[in-house]
């Protein structure tokens, strides 16, 4: 016990006595704002691609053509199974190998694009399984065709069911954003390791980082949370 | 290129996947005893000790690894506390899972319906009796598939600590393409199947012990 009170007291210690001069923060301003809009650029695009590459494999999942459901299959697991961070070096560094140079942003973007989309369309082929069997009678029995049912009547229950998940995966999208800073992609966290190599200090950076990304991430729960219970008005 | 990716296979199945696996158990073990210790700590109604976790969670779990983990191996030098690259790799990830650990055990506990502690209650048992006989065991049960998820995704944020500098499967990789840019697409395609080959069984696993308990 004594030993840890004396422990405490030295990490404050420590921390009192620390050179952290957030001056450095104040003059990297304007850098680290277009960063921020270049974290917010990916994490949008990414949140369409996502949604769209979730929605579409998710289909696949529960369709009726047996060799649809295996590619469908075999591509969600194999994403969301490796590493994003990798998939981001292949999509930088593999794919010029084969004839297609990206830009770094679109490399990166797509490269998180699958593996975000791999985890919706697992979260929404659960939605689409939790949409009870009556309501695909029903819509067909109001004479829609296979895709209006889907589009009309399935898909936006799928989309309500899921939606607390989807959340969650959004906000993983958002700080999983950083990554692409590792190909040298200028977003918050790229801008901010660069100024970090010019001025050799660090910890205020790191310190300001850590709190955008947490007041963001907070922010985008608060707002999924106004939007989770906004739709329950209407029921499920 | 076929002798140079030969040549470059030991040191990834070897060192590379070695470290890999090092340091993703290790970390799993902090995620494990921090994700108990935490989420036990969250469902007591001491508001001291529940607001501490509350914000731990939070907090850990609102910042990106990689913030996290440059933190720990490069900001903590300035403020006097040095880290090597692998323990620093290893706290990051250790203290992220803990925090994602939590929500797990906090999410379990609180699935057990209050009915099974009332009947516990009824049978006359103390608190302590309920808790230890009626509620953690089930609680327990429900742990198991989101805890092997976790693993899977502290493997996958492992790679991570190649941006620090340790020589991991991605690190190791990244180290022999130097040498020969034409190695890039067959060693981060072995590279990948590696990670999938350590994660698939596992995710599974999980899938089918969820599905069990449903």
């Amino acid at each position: 016990m004594a030993l840890r009170r004396r422990r405490a007291l030295h990490a404050i210690e420590l921390l009192a006595t620390a050179r952290l001069d957030f001056s450095i923060v104040r003059d990297a301003a304007p850098a680290l704002a277009r960063g921020a809009l270049v974290t917010l650029e990916i994490t949008l695009a990414g949140l369409a691609g996502a949604l769209a590459v979730g929605l579409t494999v998710a289909a696949l999942r529960v369709s009726r053509s047996v060799p649809a459901r295996g590619v469908a299959t075999a591509f969600a697991e194999f994403f969301r199974n490796t590493p994003p961070l990798v998939h981001i070096f292949f999509a930088y560094f593999a794919f010029p190998a084969i004839g297609i140079n990206l830009p770094g942003f679109v490399a990166a973007t797509l490269a998180l694009i699958l593996y975000q989309g791999a985890i919706a369309s697992e979260i929404l082929r659960a939605g689409l399984e939790a949409v009870p069997r009556g309501q695909h009678e029903a819509a067909g029995a109001l004479g829609l065709s296979e895709f209006e049912r889907f589009r009309d009547v399935i898909v936006p229950q799928a989309l309500r069911i899921s939606l607390p998940a989807l959340g969650n995966n959004l906000i993983s999208l958002f700080k999983n954003t950083s990554l692409v800073s590792a190909i040298g992609v200028l977003d918050i966290t790229g801008v901010a390791q660069d100024v970090i190599a010019q001025r050799l200090s660090s910890a205020e950076l790191y310190l300001t980082l850590g709190a955008f990304y947490v007041l963001c991430a907070f922010a985008l729960a608060a707002g999924l949370r106004a939007l989770e219970a906004r739709l329950s008005r209407y029921g499920t | 290129m076929t002798a140079a990716y030969v040549h470059a296979l030991p040191g990834l199945l070897g060192k590379g996947l070695a470290a890999t696996a090092g340091i993703s158990a290790a970390a799993m073990g902090i995620a494990l005893a921090g994700g108990f210790a935490i989420g036990l700590l969250r469902v007591f109604r001491n508001p001291f000790l529940n607001a501490a976790a509350l914000v731990y969670v939070e907090l850990l779990r609102g910042i990106p690894l990689l913030v996290l983990m440059f933190f720990v191996c490069f900001g903590l030098p300035q403020l006097g506390l040095q880290i090597e690259a692998v323990p620093a790799a290893v706290i990051a990830l250790g203290l992220w899972g803990a925090a994602n650990g939590a929500e797990i055990v906090r999410g379990a506990l609180n699935s057990i319906p209050a009915g099974q502690s009332e009947a516990g209650a009824a049978l006359g048992l103390g608190t302590l009796e309920i808790a230890a006989t009626i509620v953690l065991p089930q609680a327990l049960r429900r742990t198991v598939a989101p805890f092997m998820s976790l693993f899977t995704a502290i493997v996958e944020s492992s790679s991570l600590a190649a941006l620090i500098g340790v020589k991991e499967i991605l690190e190791t990789v990244r180290v022999d393409i130097e040498n020969d840019a034409s190695l890039w697409t067959p060693l981060l395609l072995t590279a990948l199947l590696l990670y999938f080959a350590i994660n698939y069984p596992i995710s599974l696993l999980s899938q089918r012990f969820e599905r069990s308990l449903s």
